[in-house]
């Protein structure tokens, strides 16, 4: 018997007058310590994530990130990590085919994941510190990474807003917020701070917080034929991601429907 | 270079590179996926394996260094389909969400019962006393602190360890 | 990481011989808690790895002045947990159980502990400017987010502090580190082997190339003292220290008989508190005792934009300790 029925039967026998509501006697699994579905999976080690697939012929990709927040990439060398053992390519803002930039975060009809307007490896511009420019695919992730630390960067650095106090000075009132017309309001903080009865004026300030999994963010793509291919993602919007996914319509390769698999 | 490695019972030779760590020697050679890769530099605990009967970080390793070693995974916990009481109260008292970092939770959870029982001590009990009668909070907390569970399920993982070390599960 | 050649080594000298046989730099790998991540970030390349962990050197051996010999392979974990560790230095056992965690505890070994570099953040971002990994490009932490950097014997090079918690207390005990290299044995103090950063940031220790630490001795004179190792850090466990202390305290005839003070988190080496421990032998160990001898040892103490709590705060945790100290060997 649950807790929760038990319970329930302990307020009948206090308060004897009470009527039964039939209801309670009708849930079959509230408040029932169900285990999870995939319980013994998890536990096991059996539950397959994204990066856990088994694929033949699998190869690695490993990322390089700009290393400045704001600037240009003035040369990228890639000679050293294409001739390291087991690469198989080094693709930059150089020999990247030419995308279409995914369309932003969107759960309607046309779903789409797009999170960034920057062309990501279809630009000589670095507009965060971290943006991928170049990717290094190989044999093995030991290899991938190690041809990746070899990528060489020189940047035309520029100086970057990074604080928010610095920002203001730019800020601009948007065109619209969720489809309304933005309301901006000045109070006057310092005449209420000088005419109140008591005053309280002290600055707080927090970092950024990243809801970081535990899980990295990994995927594989495997290519079956050239119509078709199927990614395995870490994701909670697999049609938003399938759809930008197939929306990049890089010239060099055949539009394919995207399979994208939830892990 | 070739490597052999003992894995839940069974011997392994693969064939790899001596910077290839024993955490992807397990899930890129092995195809033993249980143990997981959280963040490769020994902070989360996701990748801890048994080695011995001890709990280790399976990512600061070199997988060559394990030679001759006796290494359980997840995947070695379970006997004759039978689940450890360790992973039938983590299902039991809901000690997970994803999963992912649950496999290092239970592997560490084994290997922190044994450590327990034999007397090892922790930052929370003084040195010189005993291992404690009952594995409190705080000392299952300081015992566990190297498994990190970004979905926030130690609730449960605390009241499934209670429970598998004989204790009162609260 | 690079593609390194690998060997493993039997015995001491045969370690040595195949360090000193390998393509420069070569390194010494053995619970590799910290040299793996060093290597997997870019920041040590060795062209060569000598694994040392099945050398002899796992022991804990008594000394014949009542101390002991720790091999240098002997685990965190095991030593931390060994009973006449726990019995003649229960300070050295506290301090490991305060490191890590569980799983890192079970790899990492003395030598490897001793051996542990700092983990400024900017000697770890490989674009940032370190003289620690390269001499003469500059210090990105002096302006940059030094919170968790020294206070005390910084230089205008460097301001990394050590981060080892069994550090803390071997210098507290006076410990000794036995080695072996090309040239023989020999056996440095504790308090020399960690170096300051003065003009050479980029050189952690006093070893010369391609010397092993075989082993650590505790001295008779350091077991037995009524002690206590306290960490204070951002979480209460896994993380390292802001400021620790070690400290023990013996008194007699109600005066300081022995006092040991070390601080960690505060300098580039473990940092025994010498003029503290001058100003309290053979004083009353009382509240203005212990005020007195902290604000000396924190006198030259050099607080940065982001790092001047630690000044208070280790002025209040040598008091603190101190006075514990006192209190339970008054009962």
């Amino acid at each position: 018997m649950s807790i929760i029925r038990r319970a329930v039967e302990q307020i009948a026998q206090v308060m004897p007058n009470r009527a039964e509501d039939e209801l309670q006697r009708s849930h079959r699994y509230l408040g029932q310590p169900i285990d999870r579905l995939d319980g013994v999976e998890k536990v096991t080690g059996a539950a397959r994530f994204s990066a856990e697939y088994p694929v033949e012929g699998l190869a690695h990709a490993s990322i390089v990130f700009s290393t400045i927040a704001k600037g240009v990439i003035e040369r990228i060398e890639t000679a050293a990590a294409g001739q390291a053992p087991g690469v198989i390519t080094v693709v930059t803002h150089l020999n990247a085919p030419p995308m279409k930039v995914p369309a932003p975060m969107s759960i309607g009809s046309t779903p789409s994941a797009g999170s960034t307007s920057v062309k990501i490896l279809n630009t000589d511009r670095v507009t965060w510190n971290g943006q991928p420019i170049a990717v290094v695919v190989a044999e093995t992730e030991e290899r991938a990474a190690h041809a990746a630390s070899l990528v060489r960067v020189t940047y035309a650095t520029e100086p970057a807003v990074t604080s928010f106090e610095a920002a203001i000075a730019q800020a601009k009132t948007p065109k619209d917020v969720l489809g309304e017309s933005p309301e901006i309001v000045h109070g006057d903080p310092d005449e209420a701070l000088r005419s109140g009865a008591h005053a309280v004026d002290l600055t707080f300030t927090t970092p950024p917080y990243n809801h970081n999994a535990i899980e990295p963010h990994a995927a594989i793509a495997v290519w079956t034929g050239d119509d078709r291919v199927t990614v395995y993602d870490t994701s909670q919007f697999t049609a938003g991601g399938a759809s930008s996914l197939a929306s990049l319509r890089p010239t060099s390769i055949v539009s394919a429907p995207l399979f994208v698999t939830n892990s | 270079m070739t490597v052999v490695l003992r894995v839940n019972g069974r011997s392994h030779s693969v064939s790899i590179e001596p910077r290839v760590s024993l955490l992807d020697a397990l899930r890129d050679r092995l195809q033993l996926m249980g143990t997981k890769k959280g963040c490769d530099q020994g902070a989360c605990g996701a990748c801890t394996v048994l080695v011995d009967g001890e709990r280790i970080n399976s990512c600061l390793t070199f997988a060559v260094q394990y030679e001759d070693r006796e290494i359980r995974t997840i995947e070695g916990l379970s006997e004759d389909g039978q689940l450890h009481p360790v992973q039938r109260a983590f299902i039991e008292h809901d000690g997970f969400q994803c999963g992912y970092c649950t496999p290092g939770q239970i592997c560490s959870a084994v290997a922190m019962l044994a450590e327990w029982r034999n007397g090892m001590p922790s930052a929370v009990s003084s040195s010189d006393a005993p291992a404690p009668a009952d594995l409190n909070e705080d000392e299952l907390r300081e015992r566990m602190s190297g498994n990190l569970c970004r979905c926030g399920a130690y609730v449960g993982i605390r009241q499934a360890i209670q429970e598998a070390a004989g204790g009162t599960v609260r | 990481m690079n593609p390194f050649h690998y060997v493993r080594a039997s015995d001491t000298s045969s370690a040595v011989r195949a360090l000193a046989d390998q393509a420069a730099p070569a390194r010494f790998l053995a619970g590799g808690t910290n040299l793996i991540d060093l290597m997997r970030e870019g920041i040590e390349r060795p062209r060569a790895i000598v694994d040392i962990t099945r050398l002899p050197l796992a022991g804990i051996d008594e000394l014949p002045d009542g101390g002991v010999r720790i091999g240098a392979m002997v685990r965190n974990s095991h030593l931390a947990a060994d009973r006449t560790i726990r019995e003649r230095y229960p300070l050295l056992s506290q301090a490991i159980l305060h490191g890590a965690s569980a799983q890192l505890r079970n790899m990492a070994t003395t030598g490897g502990n001793l051996m542990q570099r700092t983990r400024c953040y900017y000697f770890y971002d490989g674009a940032a400017r370190c003289n620690k990994r390269e001499p003469g490009s500059g210090c990105d932490a002096m302006d940059g987010f030094n919170r968790i950097h020294a206070i005390l014997g910084a230089s205008p090079l460097c301001i990394a502090t050590h981060p080892s918690d069994m550090c803390v207390a071997l210098a507290a005990l006076d410990a000794t580190v036995n080695l072996a290299g090309p040239s023989g044995t020999r056996t440095l103090a504790f308090g020399d082997f960690h170096r300051l950063p003065g003009e050479t940031p980029d050189v952690d220790t006093n070893l010369q190339p391609g010397e092993l630490i075989t082993s650590v001795d505790l001295p008779g004179s350091s077991a037995r003292l009524p002690s206590t190792y306290r960490k204070v850090r951002d979480r209460a466990s896994y993380a390292f220290a802001l400021v620790s202390v070690a400290a023990a305290l013996r008194v007699e005839g109600g005066v300081v008989r022995d006092v040991r003070l070390a601080l960690g988190g505060v300098a580039h080496k473990p940092w025994r508190a010498a003029t503290a421990e001058s100003v309290l032998l053979d004083h009353a160990p009382t509240p203005g005792a212990f005020a007195r001898a902290a604000d000396a040892e924190l006198a030259p103490a050099v607080p940065l934009a982001r790092n001047g709590f630690k000044i208070v705060l280790a002025r209040r945790v040598i008091i603190a300790t101190l006075s514990e100290l006192a209190a339970r060997g008054a009962r």
